[in-house]
């Protein structure tokens, strides 16, 4: 005779099999996959086929390639010593459905070709992105172009692409950071790309500079600065311009405003200023029109985001 | 000794006020003199306080600000259209994999010791009522514990992003089990709505291949979800 409690035991570890309605006809329990603990895909990245003449485009393509995918954290990339199949990529003109036993057996999970084409005014570069255990094609081919020197670049590009196509996030191996650096003895905006690399001074203001905040787009930076009077100022830099706007120009001199942020959308800005001792949350366009209040009390409101 | 305190407090008095004196005498280097007259300043107009047509302010000369901000690559030409997703063919040639949790878990089979980190399994034939479940229905022993070797398996084949890993997700899917555990297809029963995810889940099965042989081959339903039950 077994004793009830060994009965209640024995029922309260099967309890814990995980067994639930079943999901098939079969009447087999459902098994519960919670949690992940997979560290990262593998990914092979066959050398890109170059033209004549862009060799060395291509080779510096598939670096930066290689070390954006690996920057993710999501991939870690497959020694083309371990290749089953040819080192370098074939021609992507038509539709070739590669081995992908051949990439599976040595662990990849998916596989990178592309092609370099030289053109008028640069290179354009076509990938094809292959998942290798089921042998579907994640991108079939998608192009870009750019300048022969920009090569690097697009190989973050196509990473952060293929980051993209794996988890529906573009990776960040192509985005800058702003950051401020007293490193001249002014406090500065600097720039500087995700990886830590390529730093160069976005202000030379000698002032003091504060608080970058990047727009949506990428392609504009809000910042505080003080080179106006010595007063408090946003100023918009845009990439390509040399002359940083100043926002709301026409202000009294009694208001300060002392950190601008960006909406979503790209199209207009928070901005704390005060006009008497208490700072308000204002919106305002880039341009300076439109301003109002956010909030209005005695109270110091600050740091909107 | 009333008139000795005097004394000494006379000196003392006497030699203080004299030592700032003997201070004033050092010499300043180059030193010279300035006044200084506090003013009021008349109240100036701001400038710049005409709006629109920009009221051209410059007193302060205005720094030259220099913007170092390099133009971006673009991407130029849209994508061709993409391939819509699934509809999933069997894997090619699966290759079986080394799984250390599988090789522990045969040594401790072997030497007849319980896995610490495997749920609890029953350690008899016995059949019993399963406690919360909605049916009701029973588990075979070996069916448990086949069970817990395919969860670890899975999960140590499952990769998320970690943006996925805070939302609330499920994928229910069945496998097709070959004898010998290989997955001989994937069909989704119930998408979570984000189709990464659903990716992810069809690629776990698929890294994880071959899985322990089943007790029985055919197809088995799993349940995915990011909670990670640790």
């Amino acid at each position: 005779m077994i004793p009830r409690r060994a009965l209640l035991a024995i029922g309260s570890l099967l309890a814990a099999v995980a067994v639930a309605a079943p999901a098939s006809g079969q009447g087999r329990p459902t098994i519960d996959i919670r949690g992940a603990r997979g560290e990262g895909y593998h990914a092979a990245v066959q050398r890109f086929l170059p033209d004549p003449g862009a060799d060395r485009a291509a080779a510096e393509l598939q670096l930066a390639l290689r070390e954006g995918l690996e920057f993710s954290s999501l991939f870690t990339i497959v020694d083309e010593k371990a290749f089953l199949e040819p080192v370098r990529s074939p021609a992507l003109d038509r539709v070739r459905t590669p081995r992908c036993a051949n990439w599976s057996q040595i662990g990849a999970d998916v596989l990178v070709q592309g092609q370099v084409f030289t053109t008028a005014d640069g290179i354009r570069v076509e990938f094809r992105l292959w998942d290798a255990s089921s042998c579907r094609a994640l991108i079939r081919g998608k192009r870009f172009t750019g300048r022969a020197q920009h090569a690097g670049r697009l190989g973050r590009v196509i990473a952060d692409e293929i980051v993209a196509a794996v988890t529906g996030t573009p990776g960040v191996s192509d985005t800058e950071i702003a950051f401020v650096s007293d490193r001249t003895g002014d406090k500065e905006i600097w720039v500087m790309d995700a990886s830590g690399g390529h730093q160069r001074a976005a202000t030379r203001n000698r002032s003091i500079s504060n608080f970058p905040d990047w727009s949506p787009s990428g392609d504009a930076v809000v910042y505080t600065s003080y080179r106006y009077r010595n007063r408090p100022w946003l100023f918009v830099v845009s990439r390509g311009t040399r002359s940083p706007g100043r926002i709301l120009r026409g202000l009294p001199k009694d208001h300060r405003m002392y950190r601008g942020v960006w909406d979503r959308t790209g199209e207009r800005l928070a901005l704390v200023m005060s006009v008497d001792a208490a700072a308000d949350i204002y919106l305002v366009h880039p341009d300076g029109s439109g301003l109002r209040n956010l909030t209005r009390n005695r109270a110091i409101d600050v740091s909107p985001s | 000794m009333l008139a000795v305190s005097g004394a000494l407090h006379v000196v003392a008095g006497g030699a203080l006020a004299l030592a700032p004196a003997s201070f004033d005498r050092m010499p300043l280097a180059g030193a010279h003199i300035v006044e200084v007259k506090m003013v009021t300043l008349a109240p100036t107009r701001p400038r710049e306080a005409a709006p629109a047509p920009r009221p051209a302010p410059p007193p302060p000369p205005p720094k030259e600000e220099r913007v170092v901000i390099p133009e971006r690559v673009r991407a130029i030409e849209p994508e061709p259209p993409k391939p819509k997703p699934p509809r999933q063919q069997p894997a090619p040639e699966p290759e079986p994999e080394i799984d250390y949790g599988d090789a522990l878990e045969a040594l401790r089979d072997e030497l007849g010791e319980p896995d610490p980190a495997a749920e609890p399994e029953p350690d008899d034939d016995a059949v019993a009522p399963v406690a919360g479940s909605a049916t009701g229905r029973t588990v075979a022993p070996e069916v448990a514990r086949w069970v817990s070797r395919v969860k670890r398996r899975v999960r140590g084949a499952w990769v998320l992003a970690p943006g996925f890993h805070t939302q609330t997700l499920q994928t229910d899917v069945e496998v097709f089990l070959g004898r010998d555990g290989e997955v001989k297809g994937v069909e989704i029963l119930r998408r979570s709505g984000n189709p990464w995810y659903d990716q992810s889940v069809e690629r776990a099965l698929y890294r994880a291949s071959p899985l322990p042989p089943p007790p029985e081959p055919g197809s088995w339903p799993f349940s995915f979800s990011p909670e990670d039950a640790r």
